[in-house]
C-alpha cells in the first residue's frame, strides 16, 4: 500500500476507532482492518461487484437512514443498515471499510429485509450483508468461525437431510433451555408426544422434521456438492464438510 | 385513463386530456410509481414478462395455475392480480413447523380436509434451505435456486401445485426465480446440476404461500365456524419475509386495513368475525434473526419481549396474538418465558393463522391444533372461545396413552384427488388415490 495513504487511512481513526472513514466502527475492527491482507481486502470488494445480486441490492445510498430507523438490531447492538451500505458504496477506493464490516458487525443483522422495504433509493443493506456472509465464510474469517461453530449440527443437519429444527432436540440436555419448565413436561414423553401427531408424513420421526425420502437427501447432496457449497463451508467449517462429505458419499451424492 | 377524457384533479378543478396525452401520463405515472413504490415493482413485472418469453422460447416449463387448480385472483402490492390455487394443492412444509410447532401444519391440513380440498404431503421434499443462507451464509444463489426447483420439479410431477408453508421459504424463492428467470448464467448452472438428479427447469407461474390461501379460503372457513369468536381480541403479526422480501408480490386488499398492510391472517381474524386490533410497532420483526435465536437468543428474546409481545399487550390487550411463519411463532412464544421469570406480567398466547381459523372451527385444541407445544398461556383464550380445554385435555391425555399402548393414530387424509400424476415422470409410479 502507498504510505501516504496508509498514512491517510491511520489518521482516520480515533484513540477508540470510533471515527474511521468518517464511519462508526469498534476499535477492534479497526485493528482488524489495519491488520488485514491488503489482497485478501481487495479480492473481497471485488467478490461483492461482481456477484450477480449486487445490481439489484445496491443502488446509492442518500444517508437518509430509513432503513437504520426500521431496523431491530440496531435497537440493540452496534449495528447500522446505513453504515452498510455507506461502506459498500465506499468500498472501491476504501477497501478497509468493507473488510472492517466483514467481521462481527455482519453477523448482528437479522436478515428480516425491513431495511429493504423502506429504501427510497431501493438499497438492499441485508442483501448485501447476505452476500458479505458468503464471502466471509469462503475466506474463511477466524469471526466467521466463531459464528457459526455453536450451531455446526443444523449446519449439517440442513445440508443432508433438508430439514432442521427436529423434535429431537426437546431432551432435556439439548438447546433451548430456556423455554422454561414446559419445554421439560413436553421432554418427558416426546416420542409418544410425536408418535400422537395425527399427520403421517410427521408423527414418530424424531431426527428429521418430516419423513424426507432417502433420494430426496442424496438429490440435496448432489445439490450442495455441485453448487459449490461444500467446497466454501470446508474454508470455515472443515469438519462440517468433511461429514458432509461422508454423508454425500454414503448415500451415492457424487 | 390511456382513452382520455376529464381527470379531476382537486375539488373544483378538472383537466381535459385527449388520447395521446392521457397515454403520456400513464406511462410517465406508471415509471413514476415504479421507483417511488419500493424500486422494483416494474422490475418484478418486467421479470414476469421474461418468464413468458422463456417459456416461448422453449428454455423453460412454466407450471400455470390452471383451472384444474380453482384459481382465485388477489391483488399483490405490485397492483396485478396474483392467481391463488384453491385445490390439488402440494404442500411445501417447513422444517421448523414440522419440527417444533406441529400442530401448526396439522391444522392446516385439518382445514383442508374439512372444506374437503384435495392435497398432496410429499416426503419427497426438502426444506428450502434458506436458513443457511440467512443465517449463516453457508449457502449460494445457484445451490439455493436449484433447491427451490428440485422442489418445484417435484410438485409438478405430482400434478399438484405448490403452496408454500414457510414465510422464509416463501421469501428465498421468490429471489431464486428472479434469479434463475433474469440471469442466463445462473439458471444454466442450476440446469446442469438439475439434469444430474434428473430433472428439468420448471418454474411456478405464481409463488403462493399458505396465508394466502387462507386469505382467499377465509369465508369457507368463517362459514363452517363452531363457536363465537365476537368476543375474541386479535392481534395480528405479519412475517418479514412473506411481505418484505420481493415485497411486490404479497397479497393486499383495499378492504384489509385500507390496504395499507398485508391482508393475509387479518382477514381470517376479521372473516371469522373476532376483534382486529392495531398495535405501533406492527412494522417490527419478531426478534428472529435466524443466527441469533439459536446462538444469541438474548438479543432475540429481548426483542420478541419489549418490541413485540409487551407493547402488543400493553395496547390491544388483545386475547392472542396469531402469526403466520415458523420462526415468527416460534420466537413470540418462546420469547415470554425469561421475562415473566424476571417479574415481567405481559403476557399473549401465540399461535398460526391455521391454528386459530382451525379452532374457531371446532378442531381438538391438542390432537389437531397440538397446543401443547406452545408454552404462553392458551387457557384463558380457549376459555374465551367457549372451548371446555380441561374436558378436551382429558380426551388427549387418553388419546397419548391408547398411542402409548400401540394405537395409530386417525391421521388426517386429503380427500381424493382429481388429477393424476402427470405421465413420463418419475412420480407417475406412485400410488395416489384417484377420483373417478
Amino acid at each position: 500500500m502507498d504510505s501516504r495513504y496508509a498514512a491517510k487511512l491511520l489518521s482516520r481513526l480515533g484513540e477508540d476507532g470510533w471515527h474511521y472513514g468518517g464511519l462508526p466502527g469498534l476499535q477492534w475492527e479497526a485493528e482488524n482492518a489495519r491488520e488485514g491482507d491488503r489482497k485478501t481486502m481487495l479480492q473481497v470488494v471485488e467478490e461483492l461487484r461482481n456477484d450477480v445480486r449486487f445490481e439489484e441490492f445496491y443502488h446509492a445510498c442518500i444517508n437518509c437512514g430509513n432503513c437504520t430507523s426500521m431496523c431491530p438490531p440496531f435497537r440493540l447492538v452496534d449495528f447500522e443498515p446505513r453504515i452498510v451500505v455507506q461502506k459498500v458504496m465506499h468500498s472501491k477506493d476504501e477497501p478497509e471499510l468493507l473488510y472492517q464490516m466483514m467481521d462481527q458487525y455482519i453477523w448482528s443483522c437479522f436478515q428480516c429485509y425491513s431495511c429493504w422495504e423502506v429504501c427510497p433509493a431501493h438499497n438492499n443493506p441485508g442483501g448485501l450483508v447476505a452476500i458479505l456472509k458468503e464471502i466471509a465464510v469462503r475466506h474463511g474469517l477466524q469471526s466467521t468461525k466463531k459464528a457459526l461453530e455453536p450451531y455446526s449440527k443444523i449446519l449439517y443437519k440442513i445440508m443432508t437431510t433438508g430439514t432442521q429444527i427436529t423434535p429431537d432436540m426437546h431432551t432435556t440436555i439439548a438447546l433451548f433451555k430456556d423455554w422454561g419448565p414446559h419445554k421439560a413436561e413436553l421432554a418427558k414423553d416426546i416420542r409418544v408426544e410425536r408418535a400422537a401427531v395425527p399427520v403421517e408424513s410427521m408423527a414418530g420421526v424424531m431426527d428429521r422434521s418430516w419423513r424426507v425420502e432417502k433420494d430426496t437427501m442424496r438429490e440435496l447432496m448432489v445439490i450442495q456438492k455441485e453448487a459449490g457449497v461444500v467446497d466454501a463451508v470446508s474454508h470455515t467449517l472443515k469438519d462440517v464438510a468433511d461429514m458432509v462429505d461422508d454423508t454425500a458419499k454414503e448415500a451415492g451424492a457424487e | 385513463m390511456a382513452d382520455g377524457g376529464v381527470v379531476q384533479l382537486g375539488k373544483d378543478e378538472e383537466l381535459e386530456l385527449g388520447k395521446e396525452d392521457a397515454k403520456l401520463l400513464e406511462t410517465l405515472s406508471s415509471q413514476r410509481k415504479a421507483k417511488f413504490a419500493f424500486g422494483t415493482t416494474e422490475d418484478y413485472l418486467k421479470m414476469l414478462e421474461r418468464m413468458k418469453e422463456l417459456e416461448k422460447k422453449g428454455e423453460i416449463i412454466v407450471h400455470h395455475v390452471t383451472d384444474d387448480y380453482d384459481p382465485v385472483g388477489v391483488r399483490t402490492l405490485s397492483g396485478r392480480v396474483k392467481k391463488i390455487p384453491t385445490r390439488e394443492t402440494w404442500q411445501h412444509k417447513s422444517c421448523g413447523q414440522c419440527g417444533h410447532i406441529p400442530g401448526y401444519i396439522s391444522a392446516f391440513y385439518w382445514i383442508m380436509s374439512e372444506l374437503g380440498v384435495s392435497y398432496v404431503d410429499d416426503t419427497n421434499q426438502t426444506s428450502c434451505t434458506a436458513w443457511n443462507y440467512y443465517g449463516s451464509g453457508t449457502s449460494n444463489p445457484v445451490a439455493l435456486s436449484a433447491v427451490f426447483l428440485r422442489n418445484m420439479h417435484a410438485a409438478y410431477e405430482r400434478n399438484a401445485y405448490p403452496l408454500i408453508h414457510c414465510g422464509t421459504s416463501y421469501g428465498d424463492y421468490k429471489e431464486c426465480r428472479y434469479l434463475v428467470v433474469m440471469n442466463r448464467d445462473i439458471r444454466e448452472r442450476v440446469r446442469a446440476i438439475l439434469k444430474k438428479v434428473d430433472r428439468e427447469l420448471v418454474i411456478p407461474e405464481e409463488l403462493v404461500h399458505y396465508s394466502e390461501w387462507l386469505h382467499v379460503m377465509r369465508q369457507e372457513v368463517a362459514a363452517r365456524r363452531k363457536f363465537d369468536m365476537s368476543g375474541v381480541k386479535v392481534a395480528v403479526h405479519a412475517a418479514c419475509h412473506t411481505y418484505k422480501l420481493m415485497a411486490e408480490d404479497y397479497t393486499y386488499d383495499e378492504n384489509i386495513l385500507g390496504g395499507r398492510r398485508p391482508a393475509p391472517t387479518s382477514s381470517i381474524a376479521l372473516a371469522l368475525g373476532s376483534q382486529l386490533l392495531d398495535y405501533s410497532n406492527w412494522y417490527d420483526c419478531c426478534g428472529f434473526g435466524f443466527r441469533h435465536i439459536l446462538t444469541e437468543r438474548e438479543i432475540a428474546r429481548s426483542f420478541a419481549y419489549f418490541r413485540k409481545i409487551r407493547p402488543i399487550v400493553r395496547e390491544t390487550h388483545a386475547d392472542v396474538l396469531i402469526t403466520h411463519d415458523t420462526g415468527c411463532v416460534t420466537t413470540l412464544d418462546k420469547s415470554q418465558v425469561v421475562p415473566l421469570a424476571q417479574g415481567y406480567r405481559e403476557t399473549i398466547p401465540v399461535i398460526s393463522d391455521s391454528q386459530f381459523a382451525a379452532l374457531a372451527m371446532g378442531a381438538h385444541p391438542f390432537i389437531v391444533c397440538q397446543l401443547q407445544w406452545h408454552i404462553a398461556d392458551w387457557k384463558p383464550l380457549l376459555a374465551k372461545m367457549g372451548i371446555d380445554w380441561q374436558a378436551a385435555y382429558e380426551e388427549y391425555k387418553s388419546y397419548l396413552d391408547k398411542v402409548k399402548g400401540g394405537m395409530k393414530p386417525a391421521f388426517i387424509r386429503s380427500p381424493p384427488r382429481h388429477l393424476q400424476p402427470r405421465p413420463h415422470t418419475k412420480a407417475f409410479r406412485v400410488d395416489e388415490p384417484v377420483m373417478s
